[in-house]
């Protein structure tokens, strides 16, 4: 990084920070800090649900997804426009009406306390995991791929984060997110500008897509169950995650909760139902166009730049840079094959297109072979380095080919990413703590001027927790899938519990805790036992716990509403 | 919890910006992911 990348980035980040704090310094009780004094205007309400949804994993590991995979992500995405419809029906008005400061007191009015618990642990252990994953992900990135230190990279992320969320509570968060989307928005659609001015002069944006296309890359809409992403998956069990994301996952919650009305409130969610498609097409795009500009440049045979400079001092060297000799070569070849195919696109001639396919096709395999060597031999100098180096593809692509300054405008926007996502979660995981667990089992007479102060201590607790755990944190494969992974877990139980409580008033809580306990271990047993398609688990759960719920129903006496 | 019943406002019958009813506002959403599935299948086919 230049001297000017630094001050873009600096600046960025220290103006959010001090903005964060100077804006909603003196909040005197719990509904200043935790909801904002509810005057949060609608299309605050959806940039803060965007921001805290979008981490820095989407855009550090999601263009590396449609570099490797394609498109057919954007599915995963389809049950969400359906999700906000039905909270803002049910969801929105009821947690209004019961004016709470969690989803899981809902949970109290409806059943009981026990539920309330429940709802309330699962949800301060799931999340409590994924903040330090949002902590993690781009600090490991970053740090590879720089040369920071990974370990002073996540103490500096996460300190910047817990200074304004805790001194201004979900107004420090809202506001800030106001920010970091206009530095994300900015910084995406800069990488997408620059990765088309850096094509080369002959290839057009419509020349791009169709090489993209025949590459199998624009795989967006497909209607195959046995693909891990496709339309039915991301209607029927993306729906069902949404729902218990947006529903039951205070980092979300509290987002709307802040909402100046029910109005805003649901517009607020509304809105992101209508731009969080075409926002995530949008940076899948640009992966798929960092694809494209590779055919024209050859790629890193493997991006992880740290491995590889590794192996390079290793006894390895050589059979190393044998096969990067041999990549380029074919890579070369390649690129000839694909100017042919696009002379073809343009001629529409079918028969030559076909052929140049099959040869394109030919050469990329060829390319994965050298590729799965070159791997092997890092993985025999690095036995624990991963042999996916998706989530190191964008980031790589920034540093080595955008320019100075917008280098560092890409890197605010991942940071940004990171802290709106951190922010979020602190903040939620401090109202769940208080408001569920220590105000009410606790201490239950303290003064407003206690719960503030511990509201704010809690904060910083669970911030501590997060960079604790990112400093310990091991490398996983696909970092956004790991995260929604982890979250398919347990979202299907408490949207299980939720579901119940919202529209089934005779199944009590009693029998609502059991089953929960019950489809929290099926879906812990699928995880570990089966080939089930992780996005299921969310619909597997929920509909298993509330059958569960239903058959036990009539052997227990507990109060219903 | 909240003692403050400043929301007055905050009831059920708000009508939403720009539209009449909330309903319109659902149909809008809806329409949005369906017209969003046909883009991405024309894109799809078009160039695969």
């Amino acid at each position: 990084m230049k001297v000017l990348d630094w001050i873009v980035l600096s600046s960025f980040l220290t103006f959010v920070v001090v903005y964060g704090v100077w804006k909603t310094r003196g909040k005197k009780n719990l509904r200043e800090y935790f909801l904002a004094n509810k005057s949060t205007p609608w299309y605050t309400v959806t940039l803060s649900i965007m921001a805290t949804q979008a981490s820095a994993i989407t855009f550090l590991s999601t263009p590396g997804l449609a570099y490797v995979d394609g498109m057919r992500f954007v599915q995963f995405y389809l049950g969400l426009p359906l999700a906000m419809i039905i909270l803002s029906v049910t969801a929105v008005p009821i947690y209004h009406k019961l004016n709470v400061f969690t989803a899981y007191e809902f949970l109290e009015h409806r059943f009981d306390l026990k539920n309330r618990i429940l709802g309330s642990t699962l949800f301060l252990i799931q999340r409590g995991l994924a903040a330090g994953f949002t902590i993690f992900a781009p600090a490991l990135i970053i740090s590879v791929l720089l040369g920071w230190d990974i370990r002073l990279t996540i103490i500096f992320i996460g300190l910047m984060v817990v200074v304004y969320t805790a001194i201004g509570g979900t107004d420090a968060v809202n506001k800030t997110h106001l920010l970091q989307m206009i530095i994300i928005m900015v910084g995406m659609f800069s990488s997408l500008f620059m990765i088309f001015r850096l094509l080369p002069a002959d290839i057009s944006l419509l020349d791009a897509t169709h090489i993209a296309g025949k590459m199998g890359k624009l795989n967006a809409i497909t209607f195959d169950l046995k693909e891990r992403y496709n339309i039915w998956s991301g209607l029927i069990g993306g729906t069902f995650l949404a729902l218990s994301y947006f529903g039951t996952d205070q980092s979300q919650v509290q987002r709307y909760l802040s909402g100046r009305s029910i109005a805003h409130s649901r517009m607020g969610l509304l809105a992101n139902g209508i731009v969080k498609i075409p926002m995530q097409f949008i940076i899948l795009y640009i992966g798929v166009m960092v694809f494209v500009f590779y055919q024209f440049v050859t790629p890193p045979m493997y991006f992880n730049s740290v491995e590889t400079a590794q192996i390079k001092k290793s006894n390895y060297a050589a059979e190393y840079l044998a096969y990067e000799n041999e990549y380029e070569k074919v890579h070369s070849e390649k690129q000839v094959h694909i100017r042919e195919m696009l002379a073809a696109v343009r001629s529409d001639d079918d028969a030559v297109l076909e052929d140049t396919i099959i040869k394109i096709q030919s050469a990329k395999e060829s390319e994965n072979k050298i590729r799965e060597k070159a791997i092997n031999l890092i993985q025999k100098t690095n036995p624990g380095s991963d042999a996916n180096d998706s989530n190191y593809i964008f980031l790589s692509f920034v540093i080595n080919f955008l320019p100075t300054g917008l280098i560092g405008l890409v890197l605010a926007a991942i940071l940004s990413a990171s802290m709106s996502s951190t922010s979020a979660e602190l903040n939620a995981l401090a109202s769940t703590s208080v408001i569920d667990i220590y105000k009410r089992l606790i201490k239950k007479d303290g003064t407003e001027q206690h719960y503030l102060f511990v509201s704010k201590l809690a904060t910083v607790f669970w911030g501590c927790y997060a960079i604790a755990f990112a400093l310990y944190a091991n490398r996983l494969g696909s970092l956004i899938e790991a995260v929604n992974i982890l979250g398919s877990l347990f979202y299907g139980t408490i949207l299980g519990i939720f579901l119940i409580a919202f529209y089934l008033k005779k199944i009590g809580g009693t029998a609502t805790f059991i089953a929960a306990i019950f489809a929290e271990i099926i879906i812990i047993a699928c995880f570990f036992f089966t080939e089930i398609p992780y996005l299921w688990f969310n619909v597997i759960g929920c509909i298993v716990l509330i059958i569960a719920a239903y058959l036990i129903n009539p052997w227990c006496h507990s109060r219903t509403v | 919890m909240g003692n403050d019943h400043l929301e007055d406002k905050n009831n059920s019958e708000e009508k939403p910006p720009f539209f009449s009813s909330w309903t319109h506002l659902y149909i809008l959403v809806f329409s949005n992911l369906l017209i969003l599935i046909l883009l991405f299948y024309v894109f799809t086919k078009v160039f695969d």
